[in-house]
């Protein structure tokens, strides 16, 4: 019974930190870059991708046993897309102000490697639960990434965090941070770090993230390749 | 006439894809290391972003906004673009299998690719015509292509630098595209009169 | 045969049929709610800049505004009817013209006698803490209770005449076009007044 929690346990905090999304599997990065002009848009975003995280992953791991292995691309990016729309629809209704800030990075979040991934590397071969609890860990690990890296890039280009004043009546902050270049330089400086503080043995690591897209965006490619029987 | 040079002109410069928008930044930062690839993943790219305009834009007029089918413009797009990238998988497998074979696995990844997706999302948006529609996708894959083949430039010297270990990989390459994006800034003020 | 092709079409199709059957459910949950609320933002926005109006008529589009012959030029989009009291005390001119990074949508509030009631930025892509600044009060209130004899011009010093805008400075391109989309609004507000 211990065994069984602590193993639920660690498939949650497997998405936080060994296999952060953002930072180690480097996955997602489009909405990583873009919205990250502030902290909440960070969590919003966050928020609303672990949504269709959470819920493709559960849908894909309860259909998995019937789900023929030839279309099963088809129905990956069916049942994503629909859990996106839904997000969509909700946000426009409930919160508009936060679907006004995050623009087309909510539809694209069914091109959101991560989700992919995630459905291919583990709901496809998992049970419903554990489905749920992985999707529930990395769509926190990412949501915790992008918050950071809003934070950042808010306290420095706007002198505010998550709308409250910080520094902006100390000094003037440098817009830099909040412009595209601003936005590069500070996700890679945030890995780096990451990587100084978390990577004990790594220098493998390193090496495997040079192809940018690691395990992530080829492993999945590599799937819809065996996937369609071409 | 004069629109559309300006739509091409705009995307990609002014608000080029990846170093603007962050829109194909997965296989901009993963793909960008030797120029030959570059060139051929960015080819099909433009080629898939040219055709998925296309045929998105006719499935949004004459499918989903007659009947107000708006809400399911995000799932029907995405499954036009996926079955779009399966065929030209198959052509390409069949008529260029050398380029086919140099693309490997970056190949399907055209389909969970931001760029191909946020152009038709942007046409809608922006309610254009389908010449707009389809050149706006042919200015996006030109300026990915622009950034693509730069970077990999950037890159091949990158290699002989000494590089201090938790830069390595993914770190150093988003600080140079920073810089990248910056000089791209430049284009900023360009107006088309 | 069956096994191979059909049954696995078949599966995909009744996966799709479900999903957009959700799909279609929640579209019906929330439609009337983003109408909604689409419709009060719009509200607001107008309200905003024509503070002293009670309501306003759905907007007229450009191609019906140039079919009656009014002074319409490519930067207008629409233009609504403020009233109080169900009558017509000035109009909310939608205009979109050029700026630094893109274009910048206005709304013109402006009274019957061609005074502007208030100036906003719907949208825009200008750069922040620079152009930016053109939607802020410091810029924009220099159009309020304005009637020019001569159209809105940009200059960089001080203001001396009353159709004299002072440039965000930094921004000169995000305050040109920001006046082009008022000096036009004005112009059409003056001919469907009656040429005042």
């Amino acid at each position: 019974m211990a065994e069984k929690k602590n193993s639920k346990l660690s498939i949650f905090l497997n998405g936080i930190i060994k296999e952060n999304p953002t930072f180690r599997l480097l996955l997602g990065n489009c909405p990583s870059l873009a919205i990250t002009t502030l902290a909440k848009n960070g969590v919003g975003m966050g928020a609303a991708a672990t949504f269709v995280l959470v819920g493709s992953n559960i849908v894909i791991s309860l259909i998995r046993k019937i789900t023929p292995d030839k279309v099963r691309i088809p129905v990956f990016i069916t049942v994503i897309a629909g859990f996106t729309t839904i997000v969509q629809l909700l946000l426009a209704a409930f919160l508009p102000e936060l679907n006004k800030q995050l623009g087309i990075y909510i539809p694209l979040i069914v091109v959101n490697c991560i989700i992919f991934a995630r459905a291919e590397m583990f709901a496809q071969k998992n049970p419903p639960v554990d489905s749920f609890i992985d999707g529930l860990g990395m769509g926190t690990g990412f949501t915790i990434a992008i918050t950071i890296i809003g934070s950042v890039r808010e306290i420095l280009g706007s002198g505010t965090w998550m709308g409250i004043p910080v520094t902006v009546n100390l000094f003037e902050p440098a817009t830099f941070f909040i412009l595209p270049p601003g936005g590069f330089m500070i996700m890679g400086l945030l890995i780096a770090l990451f990587n100084k503080l978390f990577s004990e043995k790594k220098s493998k690591t390193a090496k495997e993230s040079e192809s940018g897209c690691n395990g992530g965006c080829p492993g999945c490619s590599k799937a819809m390749h065996g996937g369609e029987a071409s | 006439m004069k629109e559309l040079f300006a739509i091409l002109i705009g995307a990609m410069f002014v608000e080029n894809f990846v170093l603007s928008k962050f829109l194909g930044i997965c296989p901009f930062l993963g793909v960008s290391k030797k120029t030959s690839t570059a060139l051929g993943m960015s080819g099909a790219v433009t080629f898939v972003l040219v055709l998925s305009q296309a045929v998105t834009w006719l499935t949004n007029e004459y499918l989903l906004e007659p009947r107000g089918l708006e809400y399911l413009q995000t799932i029907a797009f995405i499954l036009v673009i996926a079955a779009l990238v399966q065929f030209v998988e198959t052509v390409l497998k069949k008529m260029m299998p050398a380029l086919y074979k140099a693309l490997g696995v970056y190949l399907p990844l055209i389909t969970t690719n931001c760029a191909v997706l946020g152009s038709a999302l942007i046409f809608v948006e922006r309610d254009y015509t389908f010449i707009q529609s389809v050149v706006f996708g042919l200015a996006a894959g030109l300026g990915f292509t622009m950034a693509l083949i730069l970077f990999s430039g950037i890159r091949e010297r990158m290699e002989a630098c000494d590089i201090p270990e938790a830069f390595k990989g993914m770190p150093i390459t988003l600080i140079a595209a920073s810089l990248v994006s910056v000089t791209f800034m430049g284009f900023a003020g360009l107006i088309i009169k | 045969m069956f096994k191979e092709i059909i049954k696995p079409a078949l599966i995909l199709f009744i996966i799709c049929a479900v999903v957009t059957g959700a799909l279609a459910y929640v579209n019906g949950v929330t439609e009337p709610i983003i109408a909604e609320n689409n419709r009060l933002a719009e509200q607001e926005s107008l309200k905003e800049v024509f503070p002293g109006a009670d309501g306003f008529l759905d907007a007229k589009s450009a191609e019906e505004l140039t079919a009656q012959g009014f002074a319409v030029t490519e930067r207008i989009s629409k233009v609504y009817e403020a009233q109080k009291n169900g009558e017509t005390i000035g109009y909310v001119v939608s205009a979109i013209s050029s700026g630094y990074g893109g274009s910048i949508h206005l709304f013109v509030g402006i009274s019957k006698e061609a005074s502007i009631t208030g100036v906003s930025l719907v949208s825009h892509n200008e750069t922040p803490g620079l152009g930016s600044k053109g939607a802020e009060p410091a810029f924009k209130d220099q159009y309020l209770g304005k009637i020019p004899e001569k159209e809105f011009t940009v200059v960089k010093t001080a203001a001396k005449a009353d159709y004299e805008i002072q440039a965000i400075s930094g921004a000169t391109t995000t305050s040109k076009g920001v006046t082009n989309g008022v000096k036009d609004a004005v112009a059409l507000v003056r001919s469907m007044a009656g040429g005042i």
